[in-house]
């Protein structure tokens, strides 16, 4: 509900490409975090929820399946810089319009919440619900 | 600048108050900087390390140098340097207290190259770490706080136990960093707008107001909450939403500052927002100055403008000239009345 959700996918933030949708995703955290907090990213396009180990996660010229994501915690995502997820999608053109859900989740290292004997980090949750025009 | 007399506290400014600015399309350190210069909120600069600089902890020399440059050529004194603790980074296996000491004295290390005299996070509340991270800080000349934030107040259990802690250890490079959210009187309009325009349902907005404004400590306020709003039809996700309610804001009675004030090292004066007559309307700001100049605090007070978590509707740069104005004018009256 707070203003940084609304940057978690900017209106420019999807492309077509070939089999594939291409969509920019950016933090809704205020500091740098390793990748490995990326614990859920539940994508749905068109209504179609995409399995999370279909993704491919782009970012300073490495990729990552979902999978490999939790042992990237010394890999640092910048808070100005969106993460690349390679979405399969048949048919996706530019002009299109998809509407894209992303439920994400990210893991800050830093906030351990809980109580004793069940402590865990934050998980820092943010909703997208958009309809968006492919580049 | 905005200046106060030097035995007086000192105001300034953390870039954090800047969130919402850094994601602006063409935002640079140097212009962000520059434009706090043009607008005198200094004289004091703070910033968070994985917030404003790239690599952080591990930055190359002209790094530095272009960095403490851009601080210093605008007439900025550095101040505190926020770092993090990120001891679950990797989620299989947390960092253990050594680790989690040279996690720490890495960034202790880069904030001393870029001019700033405190390092502060949270940490590990034992005595081995506090300890060790004494004598990285005696090795560096490094002083630390950590923060007392909310909804920790100076007698919840972990901050009594590391109230102790200090005194045995009695390090006088180790300290605190009170902020302001741990004393508030009523909970932000800002977020009570926030949530109304969310589509939270108001019964549910209310009666977790009910619960942050009753005379219990923290953890009955969750344990009550947790166990009521379902009641009212709080799905998981209202829950999330509305605990930050309780998370984000203590209420502590400001005066009982005055139990820590010996071994604050700096402070935070994060707010939410500022009314018609440029009052904070949820921190009682004439209190907690009283507290500091009861105690002769004459450290830095970074204002922390958070109110960014909730809207976008204000700029972030009026809030924190806003702010330091009624601190200021706080500050200095409240000063000279006991003078005279």
């Amino acid at each position: 509900m707070g203003p940084l959700d609304k940057d978690v996918v900017r209106p420019n933030g999807l492309k077509a490409a070939g089999d594939k949708l291409e969509l920019q995703l950016r933090s809704h955290w205020y500091r740098s975090l390793p990748l490995s907090s990326l614990k859920v990213v539940d994508i749905a396009i068109d209504g179609e929820p995409v399995d999370s180990d279909a993704l491919t996660f782009s970012y300073e010229g490495k990729s990552y399946a979902f999978s490999d994501l939790p042992a990237q915690y010394d890999e640092w995502w910048y808070i100005t810089d969106p993460i690349t997820i390679e979405i399969p999608h048949d048919g996706a053109t530019p002009g299109s319009e998809h509407r894209v859900h992303v439920d994400l989740g990210l893991s800050i290292p830093y906030i351990i919440v809980g109580p004793p004997q069940a402590r865990t980090p934050l998980l820092a949750a943010s909703v997208t619900d958009k309809t968006l025009v492919c580049n | 600048m905005t200046q106060t007399a030097p035995n007086l506290p000192q105001l300034g400014l953390t870039l954090f108050s800047l969130t919402l600015e850094m994601r602006e399309p063409g935002y640079t350190l140097a212009g962000m900087i520059g434009h706090a210069a043009e607008l005198d909120l200094g004289p004091g600069l703070e910033m968070v390390g994985f917030q404003s600089l790239r690599g952080w902890p591990h930055l190359d020399d002209a790094t530095i140098d272009h960095v403490r440059g851009l601080i210093e050529s605008n007439g900025f004194t550095q101040t505190a340097m926020s770092c993090n603790l990120d001891l679950a980074r990797n989620r299989a296996q947390w960092m253990d207290e050594q680790e989690g000491i040279a996690y720490l004295e890495a960034q202790i290390v880069t904030a001393k190259r870029l001019g700033f005299p405190i390092a502060k996070s949270a940490i590990i509340t034992t005595e081995s770490f506090v300890r060790k991270l004494a004598e990285v800080c005696d090795r560096h000349g490094m002083q630390f706080g950590v923060e007392l934030h909310s909804p920790e107040s100076v007698d919840s259990p972990g901050i009594l136990e590391l109230r102790e802690i200090f005194e045995r250890v009695d390090s006088p490079w180790l300290g605190w960093v009170p902020d302001f959210s741990s004393s508030m009187h009523s909970i932000p309009p800002s977020l009570l707008a926030a949530h109304r325009e969310s589509g939270m349902p108001e019964e549910l907005t209310q009666f977790a107001s009910e619960v942050w404004n009753s005379d219990t400590t923290m953890p009955e306020k969750f344990a009550a909450f947790a166990q009521e709003a379902p009641k009212l039809g709080a799905t998981p996700a209202d829950m999330g939403k509305l605990n930050m309610i309780l998370t984000m804001h203590g209420r502590m009675d400001p005066r009982r500052w005055s139990e820590i004030m010996d071994r604050v090292v700096h402070v935070h004066a994060k707010f939410y927002g500022l009314d018609e007559h440029g009052d904070e309307p949820s921190i009682d700001h004439a209190a907690i100055v009283d507290v500091l100049l009861d105690a002769g605090f004459n450290g830095s007070i970074s204002s922390e403008w958070e109110g960014h978590a909730y809207t976008d509707a204000v700029s972030g740069w009026d809030m924190v000239r806003g702010q330091q104005a009624l601190l200021a004018k706080l500050i200095n009256e409240r000063a000279a009345a006991r003078v005279g």
